[in-house]
């Protein structure tokens, strides 16, 4: 077995771009294995495009991403991704178990239908984070710290070894982050790793032990301890990078400049 | 058979009776009005909304007509029937609105159901009015297909004055209307009465459909409310001008529709109509100004053209820079007057993959801008012009490069490449941004040097 | 009037061909693309017509390959105006949708002698004409029957991944489904529907059974597999009434209000999406609740 079959995620020299805009430079990352890591970085940072492009959800223009040394289609199911809330219709008529379930679908496979079983599956993954008396209640009729309680219970019932989470904190209670991160600790110590996006600097050291500071290009990764300090994130959120992104405009609005001139 | 073809084309278009021009004049001013209406309905994103106003003027021509027949008139009347037509399709609109105001159902399923539900109900009263005496002669079939060959000189007026109306109404409401499709909040906050401006500009959409119903048809009068105005898009960004260029296509589709249905007898005017807006739509997609398929090819080419007379450029001056040979370890003065030497063409090209092709064709346009002469077949000279241009994008490019190399932590290896992505797009704020941000650097030496080995 | 064994004929399709509807109808509801039903419905007519000049034959199998073609090229066409002109979503479907159907009419009238299809019957239908037939039962019920099998069972065997790709099509993405090919997956489906449909019961009947019955449901129940269920109730018991109403109550109503005598039954396919309209709005009235930004 090879090193990098441990290593749940490694990105090389990811660059993504949306239509002639660069949204992500060349990132090359590493996450290890059972770290609970957060993505930090300030807004349009391309922290949810780094994520899909890395899901495949985006198409990139450049890298190579390798799941637990394997490609992404070969190691789909020991991946599982919370997609950020507002990405759904809420009104949708369906109840919190059935999302749960959808966790599954790629389990039971085409054509086949939700057993018990699955069933039985889903409503243990609300149990774990606390909703198993909302299963039959519709979606919207749950507020937005159980809606996203809902989304995590559905990657845990793919019963992956890498989540991938957009925002998870994002409009929740403080009731909920509280579950939530109990949660995510969970997964770690029992050898998962997770990999979130965070936009809470205050909190990041509390919830999490790997940071990936990311403006664009990855600024720095790590080890927590080693990573989180002011010089770095001065240069993550700091101006000098401003005109980075003023390039990046430029690039995107070159038809129109050509027109011009 | 072609010569009978032209004939007739000939005769449409040159021997036409006053009653004709007028009718022609008709049609294509509905095309213009649905043009102005449809635009602002597509920045409201409610293109869709003339599809069902469209449908829902059917029940209201039916009670239009059956009402007239209670009162003993039975010979077709267009003004009362277009009120009909126009109080149904406006009473549709408000159930769309009234659907999204008090359900969680989305626009495009309050659409559909108003859709149906009146045109339902029009179908029964056309069963109706079909077993009446009067019934098979009432001219609805023409409400379907649109017939502008049976439009008489008085409908042609009324369609006339009914869009003027339109026009003179979206030109005094004009910053109104388009403070609402940008943005609607604003305009809320500014004290402006937003539901009512809504209503209004959906108003002139289905004042539109019903006057376009005679023309082309209830089935096809939304496409003339939207095909122009997408169209329109294709060809500026502004909104005024979108505005004129969505009304002329409106127009001119619809002449040349109306045209094309009077030499072949056999060919709906309705149908004729759509298909040459949507062959203008076609057209535009392919070779509209802003965004068309053409334009972006062109584009493409053009600047890949400018990319190399910069690349071209730069290459003059690294190889009269090595011929100075004042390769310091800092940035120098570079020496004008030793410049404007003859430079052999094979060493500019050398360690480049440029073909002899692109490099003739690089040099021969700035040849033609007299950035360079050609002193013989092998060499070239810049002028004083093109020195400077040189010089500017040098230095522009290496700053970039020190930029990413310094800031952006880009490989150096890679640094060469997204300049050369770049430095075309360097517009002058940029640039300037670049020198204060080098301001140190650049008071001590106009050019900085290459901040890596030249590939 | 009186009802009659035609009339529970003309009635039994109506119901069948709207329970066929309801099915690629829902998924549209949901996955808010109601007028893609309408655009469809119309945009089949070139695929139709041209099917019809390729095999000179009402042939069945000609005309739905032309019509599911059509439908294909509609979503098509409608995603890459969308993409690569950057026109609203409304709009694309707008112009694709109305020019086929523009091309698809001038084709009709331009070869109406070797074409035999009437517009105005694939507009309105004719379902009492249709079902007047020797043989019993009528050929269109059987068709009819035959395409809400078909549908049912798809729906029965994808109901997990129609579910998947209408409610988080990224989702879908990440597990490895294909949420573009079920989109028209639902899109030739509903192409075929209309075919069989605009013989029996004409255009505007399939999209009012498509939408009407799905969105009625969504507004009683929040549960999918319910809303499943009772959109069928719905599109069945709506064709019953819809065409007792339209043989015994809607002629005497407006006779009676436009002085009118001796009006007989009318038409059914319209009577059925009037019940169908009235039914929703009723619901509406009673379970009206006001929403925030309106």
């Amino acid at each position: 077995m090879s090193e990098d079959s441990n290593l749940p995620l490694k990105v090389s020299d990811l660059t993504v771009a949306y239509g002639r805009k660069p949204v992500v430079w060349e990132a090359s990352v590493e996450f290890p294995s059972k770290s609970l890591a957060a993505i930090v970085g300030p807004n349009g940072a391309g922290k949810s495009t780094f994520l899909k492009a890395v899901l495949d959800l985006v198409p990139r223009t450049s890298g190579r991403i390798e799941y637990f040394g394997k490609s992404y289609a070969t190691a789909r199911s020991r991946v599982a991704y919370v997609p950020q809330r507002e990405t759904v219709d809420w009104d949708y008529p369906i109840n919190a178990r059935d999302v749960v379930a959808m966790g599954l679908y790629r389990k039971i496979g085409w054509c086949r239908w939700i057993s018990r079983a699955h069933k039985q599956k889903s409503l243990d993954a609300l149990t774990r984070v606390g909703m198993e008396e909302f299963a039959e209640r519709q979606i919207s009729e749950l507020s937005g710290g159980q809606q996203q309680r809902v989304f995590l219970a559905r990657a845990l019932v793919q019963d992956a070894d890498l989540y991938l989470m957009d925002e998870p904190f994002a409009g929740v209670d403080a009731t909920t982050e509280k579950a939530i991160v109990e949660i995510l600790q969970a997964l770690k110590r029992s050898g998962k790793t997770v990999v979130c996006v965070h936009h809470d600097l205050l909190t990041v050291s509390d919830y999490f032990d790997h940071l990936l500071l990311l403006n664009m290009r990855v600024v720095a990764s790590g080890p927590i301890a080693e990573v989180f300090n002011v010089e770095n994130l001065k240069s993550t959120y700091g101006g000098r990078l401003s005109l980075l992104s003023k390039f990046t405009d430029a690039l995107a609005n070159k038809d129109e400049i050509e027109a011009g001139g | 058979m072609d010569t009978e073809f032209l004939q007739r084309f000939a005769d449409a278009l040159l021997n036409m009776s006053y009653n004709q021009k007028v009718i022609y004049l008709g049609v294509v001013v509905l095309g213009a009005a649905s043009g102005l209406a449809g635009t602002f309905l597509l920045f409201r994103k409610r293109s869709l909304l003339s599809d069902t106003v469209s449908h829902a003027t059917l029940p209201g021509i039916a009670i239009a007509f059956l009402l007239l027949h209670a009162a003993g008139r039975y010979e077709k009347q267009m003004v009362p029937l277009m009120i009909g037509a126009f109080v149904s399709a406006w009473l549709s609109m408000q159930m769309v609105r009234w659907i999204r105001k008090y359900s969680r159902i989305k626009d495009d399923a309050a659409l559909a159901v108003t859709l149906t539900a009146f045109y339902g109900l029009g179908v029964v009263l056309r069963s109706v009015i079909q077993q009446t005496p009067s019934g098979n002669s009432s001219g609805l079939e023409s409400y379907l297909f649109g017939m502008v060959a049976s439009m008489v000189i008085a409908d042609a007026y009324v369609i006339i004055g009914l869009a003027l109306v339109c026009g003179v109404l979206c030109l005094l409401c004009f910053k109104e209307f388009s403070l609402l499709c940008f943005d609607a909040r604003f305009a809320q906050t500014q004290g402006y009465p937003t539901a009512g401006l809504d209503v209004a500009i959906m108003t002139l959409a289905v004042s539109v459909a019903v006057v376009g119903l005679q023309s082309v048809g209830l089935l096809l009068i939304m496409a003339l409310l939207i095909i122009p105005a997408v169209t329109a898009r294709f060809w500026t960004n502004h909104l005024g001008r979108m505005v004129l260029i969505a009304s002329g296509i409106g127009g001119v589709s619809s002449f040349i529709g109306a045209v094309i249905s009077s030499v072949f007898p056999r060919v709906p005017a309705g149908g004729a109509v759509i298909l040459s807006a949507g062959c203008l739509f076609l057209f535009s997609l392919m070779f509209g100004r802003t965004c068309g398929w053409a334009i972006v090819v062109l584009r493409r080419i053009r600047l890949q053209q400018r990319l190399r007379e910069v690349q071209f450029l730069r290459a003059v001056f690294d190889t009269l820079e090595k011929q100075q040979q004042i390769r310091l370890l800092v940035g120098y003065e570079f020496d004008r007057s030793l410049a404007r030497t003859p430079v052999s063409i094979s060493a500019v090209v050398a360690k480049r993959d440029w073909t002899d092709k692109t490099v003739a064709q690089a040099a021969g346009r700035l040849a033609n801008k007299q950035h360079l002469v050609h002193v013989d077949a092998s060499s070239i000279q810049l002028t004083k012009a093109g020195l400077e241009r040189a010089i500017d994008c040098a230095r522009n490019h290496r700053l970039a490069e020190l930029y990413l190399l310094n800031y952006a932590d880009v490989a150096p290896q890679n640094v060469h490449q997204y300049v050369e992505e770049i430095e075309e797009v360097t517009t002058p704020e940029i640039a300037a941004d670049l020198r204060s941000l080098f301001h140190d650097e650049l008071a001590a030496h106009e050019i900085p040097l290459e901040p890596h080995e030249v590939r | 009037m009186n009802w009659i064994e035609l009339d529970t004929w003309i009635a039994a399709t109506a119901a069948v061909t709207a329970m066929a509807c309801v099915i690629p109808g829902l998924f549209l509801f949901l996955s808010r693309q109601s007028m893609m039903t309408h655009g469809v419905a119309h945009a089949v007519l070139p695929g139709i017509v041209i099917a019809f000049l390729i095999t000179h034959t009402r042939d069945w199998t000609g005309m739905m390959i032309g019509a599911v073609l059509a439908s294909i090229a509609t979503g098509v066409l409608t995603s890459f105006f969308q993409s690569f002109g950057r026109v609203e979503p409304g709009a694309a479907l707008g112009i694709t949708f109305t020019t086929m159907f523009a091309l698809g009419l001038v084709l009709l009238r331009v070869y109406a002698d070797f074409v035999h299809i009437e517009p105005n019957h694939v507009l309105y239908g004719n379902l009492e004409l249709s079902v007047l037939d020797s043989n019993t039962p009528p050929p269109v019920f059987v068709r009819s029957l035959f395409i809400l099998a078909v549908n049912l069972v798809l729906m029965l065997l994808f109901f997990k991944e129609l579910t998947i790709s209408t409610f988080d099509p990224e989702l879908a993405c990440s597990l490895g489904f294909k949420p573009q090919l079920v989109q028209y997956g639902i899109m030739s489906v509903t192409a075929t529907t209309a075919v069989v449909a605009f013989e029996s019961v004409g255009s505007i009947l399939v999209i009012a059974m498509m939408i009407a019955p799905p969105a009625t449901a969504y507004l009683i129940t929040k549960d999918l597999k319910k809303m499943v269920v009772l959109a069928f109730l719905l599109a069945a018991g709506t064709a019953f009434i819809g065409h007792l109403l339209s043989i015994r109550v809607f002629g005497g109503i407006t006779g009676a209000l436009f002085g009118l005598e001796r009006i007989g039954a009318t038409n059914t396919a319209g009577g059925i999406s009037v019940v169908c309209g009235a039914l929703f709005l009723a619901v509406l009235f009673v379970k009206r609740e006001r929403q925030v930004g309106f």
